[in-house]
């Protein structure tokens, strides 16, 4: 079965350039959204294998993302790669229940070999 | 007729030291005394054999005997001078004529040597005039000393060793008030404030031990009762004997010179309370802090009940209230100041009018004075303002100091302010640089990604990889330069974080040359270490960039060469990391700028670019392991950088 990586980030170049990278060097289904107040909602739908989700957004935030992610049961499973060019970045993302920290701007290929590696851990 | 014979008259006679003979009546010299022998030179076995007139030079004295031989009229010190061998003597003789008990008559005669008597009668005369001519020199000495101390403008006082005044000149009776009459046969307490007799004693004391004292300052009483400052002299009055008998005082009015010495002392004071107060303010940078030194040291210093300290600076970037500082031990003024400033119907920019105001509301001020603060451009920026419960309690002179203090407290305030602006100006560039770079990594971000799909897509032959790498490489720098700027503010606010842990130092530095060789074809890397592996604990990511710096350095100011030299060793239980190139070096005194923020070598070429922060980044997060970097170098000879960490 084909795995689904979900992107949250609310700059639209970011996205769809990750959607690019994503499409072209991954198996998987990509889907995107740019306005972290839908994401939740639409999280608990698609049930994505992957989130990748970048922390600094207006209204709610990927951290804040993260936590609701957690505390629902039905997806709380889901991979998470948070992304942020926030100095404090990586505490934040911890702490939210974050899986990954990845510091922008990153290495496409950092990306994707943490993408496989995700994959094999299931 | 007589009761005794010749025989015992004679006998009374020889007891006596006055030449005396006897002799009859045709002047044969029938006894003599042994004083009269002496004189006569006669021996007394020839008594009896001589006559006594050849003795006697003029006849004349001869014929004086002989009236008194025969007129038996005594004679009574005539004067006759007696030839006795070759000498004269000059003589007076007395002559009485006895008739004993067996009525033998004979002419007793009593001779005195005058030679001796008219010597010390002339000595007695000599002395006499003598004597005379001192009292005359004396009394004209008096005089003169008399004259000297009653023209004299010092009082001139003289007592005796009990304290009673024996004299008072003229002066004296000026400067005390009491006239001489008044004085003399009084106690020299008389002058003497009730709180300084005791000076009495101790001057009486030194007088009798034979000392003087000299300049003696302190103060006198005046018959009104007004108190003087004189200066003392005095010195002990010595009579014939060497004994002391009194004492002699000079007294001088120095209450002019006091008052002189009182003007130089405040004068000086200020001098000094300016100078402290400068060195004061100029401690500090705060203008909070400088309106509340300033204030208070000024308070204490004119003894205040209460000092304000109002400002407002005009022309200042920043929109700023009116600041104030208030010092005093006037509470319930305080109390009421407070009071009215929070009730916002006090305005701080008009102190004056409104602490009156208070002041008529019974926070009873009854001293006031108030004082501008004056900037360079000529404006009233500030006030400062001082009361008192008591009246009059300031004066010119401290109107004149307050003014000295204004004019330094706005220098320092003036100073204050720019600094303020400044620290505020750098607070918000460092915000913003921190802000801007933050927001530079997203579409940098989307650059990388959107360069490495297209190199990723690319195969290995195609010419167009190379060069789509090549920009890749650019947004790469482009995002360290990025990452620098943000930390520079990071440090500029303190807030460079370090994460630590444990790692193989050998290991990070291995794996940095790797990657730095790799796009540095020009020079060769070099790396020796005395251990294979070297455990520290400390921020790898962070260290990576320090070494990464170094090297980068190294290569880039050494473009004539082909080496660096990388090492790592132990020494006095620190890490130690050297860095070494062979390009033009670091002149001693650039030694010192190079680790600080933006500098940039002068003469260097415009060929070699980057921010310089560099080194400004590496020396922080060095010093936030503890450690030390430091530079060996010299023109010409390239350059050895030294990382030194602690474990």
């Amino acid at each position: 079965m084909r795995r689904k990586i979900f992107i949250c980030d609310d700059d639209k170049n970011i996205v769809e350039m990750l959607e690019m990278v994503l499409q072209e060097f991954t198996e998987a289904t990509i889907i995107s959204e740019t306005d972290s107040r839908n994401a939740f909602a639409r999280l608990a739908i698609e049930t994505p294998d992957i989130l990748l989700v970048d922390i600094s957004m207006p209204i709610v935030s990927g951290d804040q993302l993260i936590r609701q992610i957690r505390d629902d049961p039905s997806i709380s499973a889901m991979f998470v790669i948070c992304m942020s060019a926030n100095l404090m970045g990586e505490q934040i993302a911890i702490n939210a229940g974050a899986d990954v920290y990845l510091a922008k701007p990153f290495d496409m290929s950092q990306l994707l070999s943490l993408i496989a590696g995700a994959a094999q851990t299931g | 007729m007589n009761k005794f014979s010749h025989r015992d008259i004679q006998d009374i006679h020889d007891l006596n030291n006055i030449p005396i003979v006897s002799i009859d009546s045709t002047g044969l010299i029938t006894y003599g005394n042994s004083s009269a022998l002496r004189l006569l030179r006669i021996e007394k076995a020839d008594l009896g054999e001589r006559n006594l007139f050849p003795f006697f030079k003029e006849t004349h004295s001869g014929e004086l005997f002989y009236q008194s031989l025969v007129t038996g009229v005594p004679a009574i010190n005539k004067l006759a001078n007696i030839l006795v061998d070759e000498d004269e003597y000059h003589v007076a003789f007395s002559s009485h004529l006895i008739e004993d008990v067996n009525g033998i008559c004979l002419i007793y005669l009593f001779f005195q040597n005058i030679a001796a008597l008219e010597r010390s009668e002339n000595l007695f005369a000599k002395q006499e005039l003598k004597f005379e001519r001192l009292l005359i020199e004396s009394k004209e000495r008096q005089a003169r000393l008399a004259a000297i101390v009653n023209t004299s403008d010092d009082a001139i006082v003289s007592k005796n060793l009990q304290g009673m005044i024996t004299s008072w000149n003229h002066a004296a009776g000026i400067m005390f008030g009491h006239t001489e009459a008044e004085a003399l046969g009084k106690h020299i307490s008389l002058i003497i404030p009730p709180e300084r007799l005791q000076e009495e004693e101790l001057i009486i004391n030194k007088i009798k031990n034979g000392e003087r004292i000299e300049h003696f300052e302190t103060m006198r009483l005046r018959k009104d009762g007004k108190q003087i400052f004189v200066s003392l002299s005095i010195s002990p009055i010595i009579d014939e004997t060497g004994k002391i008998i009194g004492a002699s005082k000079i007294a001088r009015d120095i209450s002019r010179q006091k008052e002189f010495e009182e003007k130089l002392q405040r004068y000086t004071s200020h001098v000094e309370t300016l100078n402290t107060m400068s060195k004061l303010v100029s401690e500090s940078l705060e203008i909070n802090e400088i309106l509340q030194r300033v204030i208070d040291a000024s308070t204490k210093i004119i003894g205040a009940g209460f000092g304000i300290f109002s400002y407002q600076p005009r022309d200042s970037i920043q929109e700023q209230q009116v600041q104030f500082a208030y010092a005093g031990r006037m509470e319930n003024f305080e109390k009421s100041l407070r009071k009215a400033m929070a009730d916002d119907s006090f305005n701080l920019l008009d102190l004056e009018s409104n602490i009156k105001h208070l002041a008529k509301e019974g926070a009873n001020i009854e001293s006031f004075l108030s004082i501008p603060v004056i900037s360079k451009s000529g404006d009233v920026v500030g006030q400062l303002v001082f009361g008192h419960e008591d009246e009059n309690r300031f004066n010119e002179d401290h109107e004149k100091l307050l003014v000295g203090i204004a004019t330094l407290a706005n220098t320092a305030l003036e100073n204050a302010t720019l600094y303020e602006e400044i620290r505020s100006l750098n607070a918000k560039k460092d915000e913003f640089i921190g802000l801007a770079s933050h927001e530079l990594k997203t579409p940098i971000t989307s650059l990388k990604g959107f360069l490495q799909f297209i190199s990723m897509r690319m195969v290995e032959g195609d010419s167009n990889k190379v060069i789509i790498n090549k920009a890749l490489q650019q947004t790469n720098r482009l995002s360290s330069l990025v990452g620098d700027m943000l930390d520079v503010a990071r440090i500029e606010t303190g807030h460079l974080p370090l994460s630590r842990s444990s790692f193989d130092v050998v290991e990070m530095v291995k794996e940095v040359i790797e990657q730095t060789q790799y796009a540095a074809s020009s020079h060769l890397i070099a790396f020796h270490s005395e251990k294979p592996s070297y455990k520290i604990s400390g921020d790898r990511q962070r260290l990576e960039q320090v070494v990464i710096n170094l090297l980068n350095n190294a290569i880039k100011y050494s473009p004539e060469a082909n080496l660096v030299k990388v090492s790592v060793l132990e020494q006095e239980g620190c890490c130690v990391l050297q860095v070494q190139d062979f390009g033009m070096g670091i002149s001693p005194e650039q030694q010192g700028h190079i680790f600080s923020r933006f500098y940039r070598a002068a003469d260097i070429t415009s060929n070699i670019s980057g921010f310089g922060i560099g080194l400004y980044i590496s020396k922080d997060i060095v010093d936030q392991h503890k450690g030390e970097l430091s530079v060996q170098s010299e023109i010409g000879k390239g350059a050895i950088f030294r990382v030194k960490i602690p474990h």
